[in-house]
């Protein structure tokens, strides 16, 4: 995780006009539009007031025309007043809708191409980015806070030289508006403290709410007769959060009112000040109007900014988040080019197109972070080059993660991976996985026509109809697709709109496929590919693959390695590896491997059990 | 356009009525605050400007006057005024909140509610319901927007409403019905505007609901870790955070367009309207033959008043939204609520309208299918056309078939989850249908492919499997032995109490094996619970060798003598079983022992060949070159 930040406060500010910058860039002419109607908005205020004091003077002297004036000025200014803050709206909302989708576009970009999948994985980094995405919607509200603060300063400092020319004392006055706002800010301190300690509460509250409606759990539910259990479990988190909640809001309601009362006692202190000096001759009846008017616009104005100032804490907390984002990001990406630098001289090796010797692994360790345990332990491994490797081992052997390594997700803790003899930490990573292709065990279930559903497993190819079909026919889903009524044009997936709902096995295929997009891997990775599919879909998937993997061994020594529980495959491989804990227990050929006698053979014998002889046991 | 704003008003008086999840003391208070809150700056109005109105005589006979002492206390009245109306605000913010905060607790039971009432799924796999559903969530998570928060803003009204007339009384008084009339209806011009406003925004916010899940969903997928790996490896990131800002912005550009219409025009022309009225009434106040000659306080005071009067139409940031927004909330609750309750009775009366349920008992003699055809919603093929299909109690059935063949369905139409659309399904010859659903569920154990993952401790996931036995540890060891998970659940950091979801601190993920091992201990506990039939759909799916092993081995040894359904793709899984069907286009195409359907030679046959073919002589297993071709 990125540093936790410093609070310093003129963090706040700063974070808040990146935040601000953000909004910006997006639509300079509506930026800069918004920010003069924030403006003068703001400074019809104080001119109000001056209209208000001519109106009243004018009407006691009797100058009718100049009243009559002055009254049309107030009623101009006031409409102006009511209704520049909707138009300002208005403006903001397209604004900040457009800085919201840029941003998540960004945070997109980020999270998944830049930062490392270790990060992304990281749990206080999940928070935070979760966090933040749920503000980005506020991006707008935040940001116009700002602006609005700003212009409030401005008339602010426009009431108070007026007030200071009818009585210097008056000048004062804002010196009271101090308490409301620190006790403003502690509230808000509170608030927030309140709002990070209870995300973990919210969402666990609302991933069981969710989870309803999900298709598994939906019909567990109901079969186990859990329902009144799950409600009683989200009563008790979200009463939980509701006393937090409630507690902070108590504190902080008990220091706003303290802080609103020592500007009250100000403010009628400032009405006596004033009316007193009216008496003594200093001023007339128009002034003391403009006094109270003003002074009251020191109140809403001191109340807008004591609030929008704390917006701009918010605001710098967007920013703050971006910021710490943005800079994880970099970290991770100069970290892999300087791991790149230091290995072999001093240039990034370059990604192997094809490989002559295989691929090595040297004492490999690996170990999850925050883990407590080495998952892999001191691998030593050699895959061949043009070979069809099988891994096979139990559940919690290593062999996802091992895929993962291989594929340059994780970085080993110990040891090295050898491409030909390069160290893949000496290779850019991005590059590696350009000459890699896999179906992970957990695929994505991606909702999209399928067409891009498949297409982006080569992403130059992802509109092309032809790519897609080759992929498919090789997955054993073209049947699949060509029964649906648009083909490639179905929108697969029911999670946001009517799409096309597959059974599991059909997805699965579709990751598959996805898998088969690109042209030229040197090493295709297959995780329990077929888990979900029967058996003959299973068996004609591994011919066909097969004899995809030998052209393409022949044309540049590719490797292709799956893992796979059912022997009727796994016998099928060149060489085979049987990964137990962590470690390399063998690895051979089917019969070699066999004829030993060791876990391999015994492992066979235990399923081959299952399909000889008289296996139903009749009652 | 007066039906749409009778709708309004009604839908305001909804919000309204769910005041009465709150304590009433908390809701009266809230409106004594409210009303003090509005009639604050009334009251300092009047006081201020009747000190206004004393400073001349105030001036002339000095600070020692009697007319100087009236103005002093005229003063601390208008201070303290203001000062009440400043300290309240803070405590009337803290009151909103509870009375938001109880509203939602209630909200959000109802969402519970709407969640688990139905027996069947069909009905929460709607997409109009599902959406509805899933944008309640996403507004109460968003705390802005919701049903308490809407109806404490109704309140806040209250506060408006008040300083509205207090103000219009005044300049009434003052100036006279035509300068009230025309300040009052100009602001009120202005307001309806906006109110208007709101909602036609609010219903485009409705109307654009699939865009903007798409929008959402996209950005929620593209910024999980679940698409980190693939994500990677084909470097689609950026081309997947493109889609999103594409359709972002195209949902976007329909809201923009709605807003241009909706709030230039009409909103230029009432400003207009305001700005008239309040100008007639302040002329009348400065010219001589209708106000004018007006005391100095007098003057001040209709001035201060008119323009109090015109606030009326401002737009109420603290309402305005809240409320529009509050009840799309609202109405997206109810259709929800209304489809469950819905299909909720539909199950129920399913058979024999009005007369009691039978009551249900475990399975003794058989479940029988009889001549059952299903269609999924919307689909225009039928899954299962006149299947019929009887199986023995206390034996094992084995269901094979392709992908898609219907196998699931099958499952699903047992346990109610949907009802067919002819043909029966019997239990012990009683017609499921006209059972208690809830009941007859609990009946049945099982594991789907889809089982679920919950983001709480290990002992729950498998406690999962009977509500009676979710704190049962005993019961949990046992299951979680017999489903061969105990030995590496109890080497997580926590042991059983470790939760299984790296979402959370101190949270573990486990392998697809071991999250189906999970599962089947949840089925088992679920058999302990008492449930008579077992269903394994796909058990053994991601299961490793020992596993599927011990799982031949163990756990269906362990289930022998259990009524029990197994969907299998892996043939040593399926020979196990008495009695094995393979279903094809809807019904069956074969049935019999495992040995029957090897010698007839067909579909099973071949299917079994294909996975067999290695094994056949335990010796002969030759290298990878004999398998091609
Ligand atoms: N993201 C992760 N964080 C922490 N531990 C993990 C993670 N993924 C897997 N593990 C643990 O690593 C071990 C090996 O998992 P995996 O590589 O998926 O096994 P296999 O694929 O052989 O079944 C398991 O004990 C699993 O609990
Ligand atoms: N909820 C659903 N809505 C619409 N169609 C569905 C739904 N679930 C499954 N289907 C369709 O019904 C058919 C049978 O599905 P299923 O019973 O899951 O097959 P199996 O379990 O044999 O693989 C498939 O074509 C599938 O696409
Ligand atoms: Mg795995
Ligand atoms: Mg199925």
């Amino acid at each position: 995780m990125a540093p936790r930040p410093k609070q310093g406060w003129f963090r706040g500010p700063r974070d808040a006009f990146a935040t601000t910058g953000v909004l910006f860039r997006e639509d300079p002419v509506r930026g800069v539009a918004a920010t003069a109607m924030i403006f003068s908005d703001a400074l019809s205020g104080p001119l109000l007031g001056l209209a208000l004091a001519a109106l009243v003077e004018d009407t006691a002297r009797g100058h009718t025309g100049a009243a009559v004036f002055a009254g049309c000025c107030v009623a101009v200014l006031a409409v102006v007043q009511l209704t520049m803050g909707h138009f300002v709206t208005m403006v903001f909302g397209v604004l900040g809708e457009r800085a919201a989708v840029a941003t998540v576009n960004r945070l997109v970009r980020t999270v998944q191409d830049r930062v490392t999948l270790t990060r992304q994985e990281d749990p206080e980094f999940a928070d935070e980015l979760s966090l933040l995405e749920k503000d980005l919607f506020r991006l707008q509200f935040v940001v116009r806070g700002l602006l609005v603060t700003l212009a409030v300063v401005a008339q602010m400092v426009v009431t108070v030289v007026l007030l200071g020319r009818l009585q210097p004392l008056l000048m004062l006055l804002p010196v009271a508006a101090l308490a409301p706002y620190f006790a403003g800010r502690y509230g808000q301190r509170i608030a927030e403290r309140t709002r990070t300690d209870a995300e973990a509460d919210q969402r666990r509250a609302y991933a069981l709410l969710t989870l309803a409606q999900k298709p598994g759990p939906m019909m567990e539910i109901r079969l186990a007769g859990l329902a009144g259990e799950l409600q009683r479990r989200q009563e008790e988190l979200i009463l939980g959060l509701g006393r937090t909640q409630r507690h902070a809001e108590t504190l902080s309601a008990l220091a706003r009112t303290a802080g609103q009362l020592v500007f009250g006692l100000g403010y009628g202190t400032a009405l006596y000040v004033v009316v007193r000096s009216a008496v003594q001759g200093h001023a007339g009846a128009g002034d003391v109007v403009l006094a109270i008017v003003l002074a009251r616009q020191v109140a809403t104005g001191v109340t807008q900014i004591l609030s929008l100032a704390l917006d701009m804490r918010l605001t710098g907390l967007i920013g703050a988040r971006l910021r710490r984002i943005m800079t994880a990001a970099a970290q991770d990406e100069a970290a892999q080019d300087k791991a790149a630098q230091t290995g072999n001289g001093t240039r990034t090796s370059q990604a192997p197109d094809s490989l002559s010797e295989g691929i090595v692994l040297e004492g490999v360790c690996f170990r999850y972070p925050g883990g407590d345990r080495d998952i892999l332990k001191d691998l030593d491994l050699t895959l061949p080059a043009g070979s069809v490797v099988a891994l096979v081992g139990e559940n919690g052997a290593g062999k996802s993660t091992l895929v993962k390594l291989l594929c340059g997700l994780y970085e080993p803790t110990a040891g090295r991976i050898l491409l030909d003899g390069t160290d893949l930490a000496t290779v850019a990573a991005r590059r590696w996985r350009e000459r890699t292709s896999a179906a992970f065990q957990d695929f994505v279930r991606l909702e999209f026509p399928v067409q891009q559903v498949v297409g982006v497993g080569d992403l130059p190819r992802v509109g092309d109809p032809d790519a897609a079909r080759a992929a498919l026919t090789e997955a054993g889903a073209m049947d699949l697709v060509d029964s649906f009524p648009e083909g490639l044009a179905t929108p697969i997936g029911t999670s946001f709109a009517e799409g096309r709902d597959l059974s599991g096995g059909q997805w699965q295929k579709l990751a598959l496929a996805r898998a088969m997009m690109r042209r030229e891997p040197v090493l295709l990775i297959l995780d329990e590919p077929t888990a979900a599919l029967d058996a003959q879909a299973e068996h004609a998937l591994f011919e066909r693959h097969l004899d995809r993997a030998r052209r393409a061994a022949a044309a540049r020594g590719a490797i292709a390695l799956f893992v796979s529980h059912r022997f009727s495959t796994v016998s099928m491989a060149d060489h085979i590896v049987v990964l137990e804990d962590g470690a390399v227990a063998e690895h051979g050929g089917h019969a070699e491997l066999l004829a030993s006698g060791g876990t391999y053979a015994r492992l066979f014998e235990l399923q081959a059990r299952g399909y000889r002889g008289q296996a139903a046991r009749r009652r | 356009m007066s039906s749409t704003s009778t709708q309004a008003r009604r839908d305001r008086l909804r919000l309204l009525r769910l005041l009465r999840q709150a304590p009433r003391p908390l809701v009266a208070l809230s409106i004594l605050i409210q009303l003090i809150l509005g009639a604050a700056p009334v009251a300092f109005m009047v006081f201020s400007s009747a000190g206004v109105g004393k400073v001349g005589a105030a001036a002339a006979g000095g600070t020692s006057s009697a007319a100087w002492h009236h103005l002093e206390l005229l003063i601390v009245l208008a201070a303290a005024t203001l000062v009440v109306g400043q300290v309240l605000a803070p405590v009337q913010q803290l009151i909103g909140w509870s009375l938001k905060y109880r509203i939602d607790v209630d909200t959000y039971r109802r969402l519970m509610a709407a969640n688990y009432a139905a027996p069947g799924i069909a009905v929460l796999e709607r997409p109009q319901v599902r959406a509805a559903l899933d944008e309640v969530i996403a507004d109460m998570r968003r705390t802005w927007v919701s049903l308490g928060g809407a109806a404490a803003a109704v309140l806040t009204l209250i506060a408006r409403y008040t300083a509205f007339l207090g103000a219009l009384a005044v300049v009434a008084v003052e100036l006279g019905p035509v300068a009230a009339l025309a300040v009052g209806a100009g602001g009120m011009v202005l307001r309806v505007t906006h109110r208007r406003g709101a909602t036609a925004y609010s219903t485009a916010i409705v109307d654009t609901i699939q865009l903007r899940r798409r929008h959402g969903f996209l950005a929620n997928q593209g910024l999980s870790p679940a698409i980190g790996k693939e994500a990677r490896v084909f470097g689609f990131g950026p081309w997947f955070a493109d889609r999103g800002s594409d359709e972002g912005l195209g949902y976007f550009r329909m809201l923009w367009k709605v807003r241009s219409s909706t709030f230039i025009t009409p909103f230029v022309i009432a400003a207009t309207v305001t700005a008239l009225g309040t100008a007639t009434a302040l002329a009348q106040l400065a010219w001589p033959r209708f106000g004018g000659g007006l005391a100095a306080g007098t003057t001040a005071l209709v001035a201060q008043a008119v323009l109090a009067v015109a606030g009326i139409g401002s737009s109420f940031d603290e309402s305005d939204y809240p409320i529009a927004y509050g009840i799309t909330s609202m109405r997206h609750l109810e259709q929800v609520e209304a489809a469950v309750a819905e299909a909720r009775a539909a199950t129920t009366n399913g058979m024999g309208t009005g007369t009691a349920t039978p009551p249900v008992r475990p399975v003794r003699h058989s479940i029988r299918f009889e001549d059952v055809t299903f269609t999924y919603p919307g689909a225009d093929e039928p899954v299962l056309s006149g299947l019929t299909l009887e199986l023995t109690a206390g034996t094992s059935l084995a269901v094979v078939g392709v992908n898609g063949a219907g196998k699931t369905t099958l499952i699903k139409l047992l346990c109610r989850f949907y009802e067919p659309d002819s043909g029966r399904i019997l239990a012990d010859g009683l017609d499921v249908a006209a059972l208690d659903a809830a009941r007859w569920q609990r009946q049945i154990a099982a594991t789907f492919q889809d089982y679920g993952r919950y983001p709480l401790s290990a002992a729950d996931n498998i406690g999962f499997g009977a509500v009676e036995l979710v704190g049962d540890r005993a019961a949990v060891d046992r299951a979680a032995t017999r489903a061969g998970a105990a030995d590496y659940l109890s080497t997580l950091p926590e042991g059983l109490e470790t939760t299984l979801s790296r979402d959370f601190k101190g949270g573990t993920d486990l392998s697809g094996g071991q999250w189906q091992r999970v599962a089947l201990a949840r089925a088992m506990l679920a058999v302990e619970g008492g449930a008579s039939v077992l269903i394994l759909d796909e058990p053994t799916a991601s299961l490793d060798i020992r596993a599927e092993a011990d799982f031949i081995e163990g756990f269906l040894e362990l289930t022998r003598g259990t009524t029990t359904i197994v969907v299998s793709h892996r043939f040593a899984t399926v020979r196990r079983a008495d009695r094995i069907v393979v279903l094809d286009g809807g019904r069956l195409v074969e049935d019999g022992s495992h040995d029957e359907l090897m010698a007839l030679g067909g579909r099973y046959a071949e299917m079994f060949t294909v996975q067999a073919a290695r094994f056949a002589q335990p010796a002969a297993a030759g290298g990878s070159d004999g398998e091609r071709d």
